[in-house]
């Protein structure tokens, strides 16, 4: 008997997934968690009793793949498939190489989850080598990228990203200026310097650069 | 004609002698006299008018010797016919046996040369040398007398044809001569006006007397040439431009002068050299005050001229600058140098292209948007020599332009997130709920503990339709192209009342409001649609407006958006997010601006003002 935890914030398709897999001899789901933290709080109390895991990708407090670790800490024969609504190809390259052993969209046949979280559980892989090697290349790249992004961040001086937080909040220069209590000359010669350390050739290009990889925040 | 008699030199001299005699025997006696002084006379001998005509007319004569009475001629008539057949300088001498005084004086009166007596012909050869010398004389002077007049007559032609006239002036005696195109140039009579210094000096301009007084005393204290410019006016009050060039001769002592020169009437030329100028100055003008850049280079891509809005684009100093650093447009200019090629060839084969895009590099090496029209300059026969056009910085546009692709990218972005999270979370909830009921019959209860799951399941099909409907509707809105303007805003409206009936929101057309659809291409259409949207979904998520108000408006050139509410106004320490950012760059991409006003408590305005003509007219790809 195979012990499953279902971490998806979907409820009413957590609970549907907990039907199908208590209705099969072999598995029993015996925890589920919607969030991470709720993850993290059921893995410390039993977590070397899970063998399989249906991990979501996109979980309300991050990302589902990095509960993938912690299993297999507690349990080194731990196995985990993603089940998820995403196509996005760097999502899927995060997850392999967060060790998930499978992935597979949500709207699969039923009875295609059911035998890819057989195979996952007797220990198999549902990617072949060549495109787990594809996925972990491309993995590396978008971390890569990420750092690159990173440390370009890192270069903005506080006052640069005050002024960029500004920029986040939809104010002119004049406003950014008048807030900052700077001169728009000033004001300028920061957007300008963001604009060189960032590789952007526009002050919206600067901002975009800066959401996507939460160097400010707008809500 | 020396030694005519010279003892040694024999030889005879022909004598062609036209003899107008009735008697034979007198004829006979004036040949012996002639050949005794030498001459060796080759004669004719005639009596009758008609006679001496014709001999005149056949034949070439050195003398004619004429009886003074015949029967049926006299040597009045003789003469009278020998000058008006033409031969003013042919010596004629009367021979006469008698003749009476007062005849005589008479016939040298009518021009005969000379008379000599028939019983003293010893004066004859001496009578005939003197005036065979006499006549070469006389026709030499004619001739001096003929070229004279000639040459005259062309320097006076010469001088009217070039408007010039000549003058001596001697200062000494204030006496001047002028010619005659002189005068006509100055307008005046020559038997009127009488050329001083004085007088002169009142025919010039009272304005440029002075120029006039200056030469004068110049020449006198030193300058031995000058030329000076000025006007004077003809008695009929015409003003004429004059240009005078002299020259100033002083005897050995430099004390007595002359001033000889020309005045050449420029009037004309000055007029077309006013004209020219002015042409050039305006074409200057333009050329230096332009706001595109102007250019002209070599076929091989010399930079030849550059006007300073061209200097000042590419960062320069001065067009002198610019031409100096840069030698080779392609090596410096453009970032890409097989764009300058590709330009090249168009230019080839079409002889001129406009709106042609590349980007540029300045003096800072920054990099700029150059929208180039171009043509050939070819030469006279055709073959091209270089190009000219003009230059504009679009650098802007082109931000604005890549901007708006970004806002475009990241809202296609944010409406595929919006749907991943949520339409198709529930979808394929849904789509598994049924597969595990289609599976395990009946309703399904025993999925959840938690109320029956088809409620779930409505629930979920109900979110996953508004999330594919605001999706949809944020995707079509740019091909909802057949309606009004008024119309695509009104709908707008509509779906705002469905998400947020709590807040109703009433539309104004302002103006030619109504005929916005004609001055808006797709492009524009759809930024401001975007702008309305944008400002709408602020109203529903931040305001808790009860109440929204849009304002279209069309006034002559102005295009007028407002969107206001009387909801709770901008917090300044909110963050709105991407919408005001998204108004902004929609706004001057379509070169207008947007204002937000807010008060804490009193509502938020969003107003959108652009010229009708500012608007992007073409669409470009999204």
């Amino acid at each position: 008997m195979n012990k499953v935890m279902l971490i998806e914030d979907h409820t009413s398709f957590r609970q549907t997934l907990a039907f199908v897999l208590n209705n099969e001899p072999d598995f029993e789901v015996v925890a589920e968690a919607a969030s991470i933290s709720e993850a993290h709080s059921i893995i410390a109390r039993e977590g070397s009793g899970i063998d399989l895991a249906v991990v979501d990708l996109d979980l309300p407090d991050g990302e589902g793949t990095e509960i993938i670790p912690v299993l297999r800490a507690a349990n080194p024969n731990f196995a985990a498939l993603v089940l998820t609504a995403s196509l996005d190809r760097e999502d899927l390259a995060r997850a392999v190489e967060a060790g998930a052993a499978g992935i597979l969209h949500k709207s699969a046949d039923l009875d295609d989850i059911l035998t890819a979280i057989r195979s996952v559980a007797s220990g198999g892989r549902l990617l072949s080598s060549n495109e787990i090697v594809e996925m972990l290349r491309l993995a590396s790249r978008t971390r890569e990228r990420e750092r690159d992004a990173r440390r370009a961040a890192d270069q903005l001086t506080p006052r640069e990203l005050d002024v960029l937080e500004a920029l986040a909040n939809g104010l002119s220069n004049k406003q950014i200026a008048e807030r900052l209590y700077i001169s728009l000359e000033t004001e300028r010669t920061h957007i300008m310097n963001i604009m060189t350390k960032l590789g952007a050739h526009s002050r919206l290009q600067a901002l975009l650069f800066c959401l996507r990889y939460g160097i400010v925040d707008l809500d | 004609m020396d030694g005519r008699y010279g003892g040694e030199d024999s030889r005879e001299w022909r004598l062609r002698a036209l003899i107008v005699e009735d008697f034979e025997d007198d004829a006979l006696l004036l040949l012996r006299e002639l050949r005794n002084g030498g001459y060796s006379p080759d004669f004719e001998r005639v009596d009758t008018h008609e006679a001496m005509s014709a001999a005149l007319e056949h034949r070439t004569w050195d003398v004619v010797l004429c009886d003074h009475s015949m029967p049926k001629f006299s040597s009045t008539a003789a003469l009278q016919l020998l000058r008006e057949s033409g031969f003013p300088d042919l010596p004629f001498i009367i021979v006469s046996g008698r003749i009476g005084e007062d005849a005589a004086v008479a016939a040298m009166k009518s021009g005969a040369q000379d008379y000599i007596m028939k019983d003293n012909l010893t004066r004859l050869n001496s009578a005939i040398e003197r005036e065979l010398r006499e006549a070469e004389g006389r026709r030499e002077r004619r001739r001096a007398e003929e070229n004279l007049l000639r040459s005259e007559r062309s320097l006076s032609a010469a001088q009217r044809i070039a408007r010039l006239g000549n003058f001596d002036y001697h200062p000494g005696s204030d006496a001047a001569v002028w010619s005659d195109e002189l005068f006509r140039i100055c307008g005046l009579d020559p038997q009127k006006f009488v050329p001083t210094y004085r007088s002169f000096l009142h025919l010039a301009h009272p304005e440029d007397r002075g120029i006039v007084r200056n030469a004068v005393r110049e020449a006198l204290y030193g300058a031995s040439e000058n030329a000076v410019e000025y006007r004077i006016v003809r008695p009929s009050g015409e003003a004429r431009t004059v240009q005078t060039a002299y020259e100033a001769h002083r005897d050995s002592e430099g004390n007595d002068i002359r001033l000889t020169g020309t005045i050449q009437e420029i009037t004309e030329r000055k007029k077309a050299e006013e004209a020219r100028r002015l042409a050039e100055e305006k074409y200057r003008s333009i050329f230096e005050n332009a706001i595109e850049g102007i250019f002209q280079s070599t076929v091989e891509g010399e930079l030849v001229t550059a006007n300073p809005a061209l200097a000042r684009m590419a960062g320069y100093e001065s067009p002198e600058e610019m031409l100096r650093e840069i030698p080779v447009i392609e090596d410096r200019l453009y970032e890409d140098p097989s764009r300058r090629r590709e330009l090249y060839e168009i230019m080839r084969h079409n002889g001129s292209v406009s709106g042609f895009e590349a980007r540029m590099r300045r003096a800072d090496d920054s990099l700029m948007w150059a929208s180039f029209s171009i043509q050939s300059i070819l030469n006279a026969s055709g073959a091209l020599i270089g190009f000219e056009g003009t230059v504009e910085d679009v650098t802007e546009r082109k931000n604005a332009e890549a901007n708006l692709r970004e806002m475009r990218e990241s809202e296609r972005r944010r409406i595929a997130r919006d749907l991943h999270d949520e339409a198709l979370q529930d979808l394929t909830y849904a789509l598994q709920a049924m597969r595990v009921m289609n599976r395990f019959g009946g309703s399904g209860d025993e999925i959840s503990g938690n109320g029956p799951p088809l409620d779930g399941l409505v629930e979920a099909l109900d979110r996953a339709v508004g999330g594919l409907r605001t999706a949809v509707y944020d995707l079509r809105l740019e091909e909802d192209e057949r309606r009004s303007f008024v119309e695509s805003v009104e709908r707008l409206i509509e779906f705002h009342s469905n998400i947020a009936p709590e807040c109703s929101v009433k539309l104004f057309v302002f103006g030619d409001g109504d005929r916005l659809s004609d001055k808006l291409s797709t492009t524009a259409r759809r930024d401001l649609l975007r702008i309305i949207q944008e400002a709408l979904v602020n109203v529903r998520r931040h305001s808790e407006a009860s109440h929204a108000t849009i304002r279209l408006g069309l006034d002559g050139e102005r295009v007028g958006v407002e969107v206001s509410d009387n909801g709770l106004g901008l917090d300044p320490r909110a963050k709105p997010g991407m919408g005001l950012t998204g108004m902004r760059e929609r706004a001057s991409a379509l070169g207008g601006k947007i204002k937000v006003n807010s008060d804490s408590g009193l509502g938020t305005t969003v107003l959108f003002e652009a010229n009708v003509y500012s608007l992007p007219r073409e669409d470009h790809a999204p």
